[in-house]
């Protein structure tokens, strides 16, 4: 952590942002249990080493993992799977490149930038069960990363709310629903719906914009406020903390207020998915 | 990688949620959801088998891409497994569901994404 606070304090985008990523790794360690032990070993090795932090090489061989990662798990790797690749994709060319801050930086930005574009791509235009606010409303009652803020979302009790989870999951005896959709959960999935396309259209229109347009102002507070929210409700910290590390390299070298909010997200998410897994109750 | 998604998503039936397209939390398929039903068909006999219990990493891949390559490849390590069914092997089907919500009542229904008989002689 002492490292992180000095790579808020050095003005180095790119350090705090390699740190991160490293950091990251390690707190939430991926792969199966062949390629776990390399992840692991390879993220604190260039956590603790600032010359191969800074050695193409490092991030050469993460890109290797990461991509033989894909490889054996293909077609089960989730996105975070795939941005990491392309984030130590990023980093490698990085170190080939004649101003490797420069080029982290503009990567960092395209790939923020076109993971929020395909994100409101499928939840706008592509999936049957987005925009109309279905998917929040199953979302909340029936997934268990969600299991702490159903009672709260939905208003219902725990004997109703596992009458819902039986009928969604098609466990249900009864062939009729238990009850209408709950006024409550049927507003909350509305407002999360409708928060979800607007933040990350907007985020993805901030990134994508060129640097002199004013709406490419806004890019570091949509990113916090998109983490902070989205990432206190859905504990998915390994895809947080990459956004993060990715949202660091491209700040600005002389706005590190920015990178101080990146670092306190980053804490928050991790707090929060500490939360989670102590609210969190069988379903 | 993003745009091959998609395609695969639409044209293939790959969850969503899978596949680097950045659909997570996008849909209610989500791969989990998803179930896998296998029948061995022998001389006058079906009998179910349970893919997700004898062979999850394959019944995992069809039920996430109910490609020709992982039916064929789920079918492959169910036919080897053992039986008490004398009869010669015909052909192993394959059935992959979905499940789409009814926005009012929430009331889940299955959809056929994809059903697949291999003959015995393409194990």
């Amino acid at each position: 952590m002492a490292q992180v606070v000095r790579g808020i304090a050095s003005n180095d985008p790119m350090a705090l942002a390699l740190r991160l990523t490293a950091l990251g790794l390690l707190l939430r360690p991926v792969g199966g249990p062949r390629l776990r032990p390399a992840f692991l070993a390879l993220a604190a090795f260039l956590l603790v080493a600032p010359r191969a932090r800074y050695a193409r090489v490092g991030w050469a061989a993460l890109l290797v993992l990461a991509v033989a990662r894909l490889v054996a798990d293909w077609p089960l790797g989730d996105n975070h799977a795939y941005l990491l690749a392309y984030w130590c994709l990023a980093v490698t060319l990085a170190f080939g490149d004649v101003d490797p801050r420069g080029a982290l930086a503009e990567n960092g930005r395209l790939l923020i930038g076109l993971t929020f574009a395909f994100a409101i791509l499928w939840k706008a235009v592509l999936s049957s069960d987005f925009a109309d606010g279905t998917f929040f409303r199953v979302t909340i009652l029936a997934d268990p990363r969600l299991a702490g803020l159903a009672p709260v979302a939905s208003g219902l009790s725990p004997e109703d709310l596992s009458r819902w989870r039986d009928w969604i999951g098609g466990h249900a005896l009864a062939s009729e629903a238990p009850g209408p959709v709950p006024t409550r959960l049927a507003a909350v999935a509305g407002v999360a719906t409708a928060w979800t396309l607007l933040i990350e259209a907007a985020a993805a229109a901030s990134f994508l914009a060129p640097s002199r347009w004013r709406l490419a102002r806004a890019r570091d507070a949509l990113l916090v406020v998109f983490c902070a929210t989205t990432y206190a409700v859905i504990p998915v910290t390994g895809f947080a903390w990459l956004l993060l590390a990715m949202g660091a390299a491209q700040s600005s070298p002389e706005r590190s207020a920015w990178r101080a909010a990146y670092v306190a997200v980053f804490v928050w998410v991790a707090f929060a998915a500490a939360l989670h897994g102590a609210v969190r109750t069988p379903v | 990688m993003a745009l091959a998604q998609i395609a695969l998503a639409l044209g293939a039936q790959l969850s969503p949620w899978l596949g680097g397209g950045f659909g997570m939390f996008a849909s209610t398929d989500g791969w989990g959801r998803r179930e896998v039903q296998a029948v061995a068909v022998r001389q006058g006999l079906r009998r179910t088998l349970e893919p997700m219990n004898d062979a999850p990493g394959a019944s995992r891949r069809a039920a996430a891409l109910p490609s020709d390559g992982h039916l064929h490849a789920l079918a492959r390590e169910l036919a080897v497994l053992p039986s008490r069914d004398e009869a010669p092997l015909h052909a192993i089907e394959i059935r992959v569901w979905g499940v789409e919500f009814e926005r009012e009542t929430l009331a889940p229904r299955r959809v056929l994404l994809r059903a697949l008989s291999v003959p015995a002689d393409a194990l």
